[in-house]
């Protein structure tokens, strides 16, 4: 009888953090769903998005547009509040339902931070997977079907998130209604949005498809693994 | 698969069974019958030996090939 290798100390601890990841993200998906049911009873729910001043060369506001923007505007649906460098377009919905889907998109954040439902629920999802990964393990016979499959999900979910990341930012301008900028000429800051809770240019996807091929190629491992416990 | 393990006929001719031979060649019984079954995918050089061994025989006694028709 083999004697089983000890997992180390560094696998024990990334499967506690897993857990952990796992159990608060999950709260987090209950407090999300139940925070954008409750936030429209709410007379004053606003959905807002940062408008940055100083980083005008990467498509963002730059500071003249900014101060004709500010000097032109007149209350309406939108308007600014001034927050250190970045001026908020803070967004007043009088639709419900479409109140509801910006804030499952994550645009109402006035409560949670930098977050969103599906980033909480990618959350959870990666430390669920990555805490059953690792317990399971075992070093004697590190090749599973179920670990290849988890891998995979793992790559899927990745560049999932980013899919999904530009399907809301999308949305997001279909959603909101285009506001017109003091000189005309840069037609409006629609194009301009960010969506608050975003991965800001993650890249996930990148890792994903790395992910992808590493898990074909444990896919083959899985397959070697089979061979090697029918050899006599 | 064309590569037939006779490995029951050899432990018959010797009037040896299988936990007998798994004590001697120190294979596990399991494994054993894998082999005798004919679902192993390789067998080990040193596997083969220790069997040959045990049973007095030669490799071609325990292993024929047999073509897919």
């Amino acid at each position: 009888m083999a004697t089983s290798t000890p997992i180390p100390l560094l696998f024990r601890v990334l499967r506690l953090l897993a857990g952990l990841q796992y159990v608060l993200s999950a709260v987090g998906v209950v407090f999300m769903l139940a925070f954008s049911l409750y936030d429209l009873t709410r007379p004053h729910d606003l959905a807002f998005i940062t408008l940055q001043r100083t980083a005008a060369a990467q498509g963002q506001l730059g500071e003249t547009q900014a101060d004709s923007l500010l000097a032109s505007h007149r209350p309406g649906l939108h308007y600014f509040v001034a927050k250190s460098n970045q001026q908020r377009l803070i967004y007043r919905e009088p639709n419900t339902s479409k109140r509801l889907v910006l804030n499952l998109l994550g645009v109402n954040n006035s409560s949670l931070g930098r977050s969103s439902l599906a980033l909480t629920l990618f959350s959870m999802l990666t430390g669920r997977m990555l805490f059953h990964m690792l317990r399971d393990l075992r070093l004697d016979t590190p090749f599973t079907e179920l670990n290849a499959r988890r891998i995979r999900g793992l790559a899927l979910l990745m560049i999932g998130i980013d899919v999904y990341e530009f399907l809301a930012v999308n949305a997001l301008r279909i959603l909101v209604p285009a506001f017109p900028l003091g000189d005309g000429a840069a037609g409006t800051v629609t194009p301009y949005l960010i969506l608050d809770p975003s991965l800001g240019g993650f890249g996930s996807w990148k890792f994903g498809l790395v992910l992808l091929v590493i898990a074909a190629i444990y896919q083959r491992g899985v397959q070697m693994a089979r061979e090697a416990e029918l050899t006599i | 698969m064309p590569i037939v393990v006779n490995l029951d006929v050899m432990l018959a001719r010797r009037k040896m069974s299988l936990s007998a031979l798994a004590a001697a060649v120190d294979i596990t019984l399991a494994n054993l019958s894998v082999l005798k079954s004919g679902k192993a995918k390789a067998i080990r050089f040193s596997t083969l030996e220790a069997i040959c061994k045990a049973l007095h025989c030669q490799p071609a006694d325990l292993l024929e090939y047999v073509p897919d028709t």
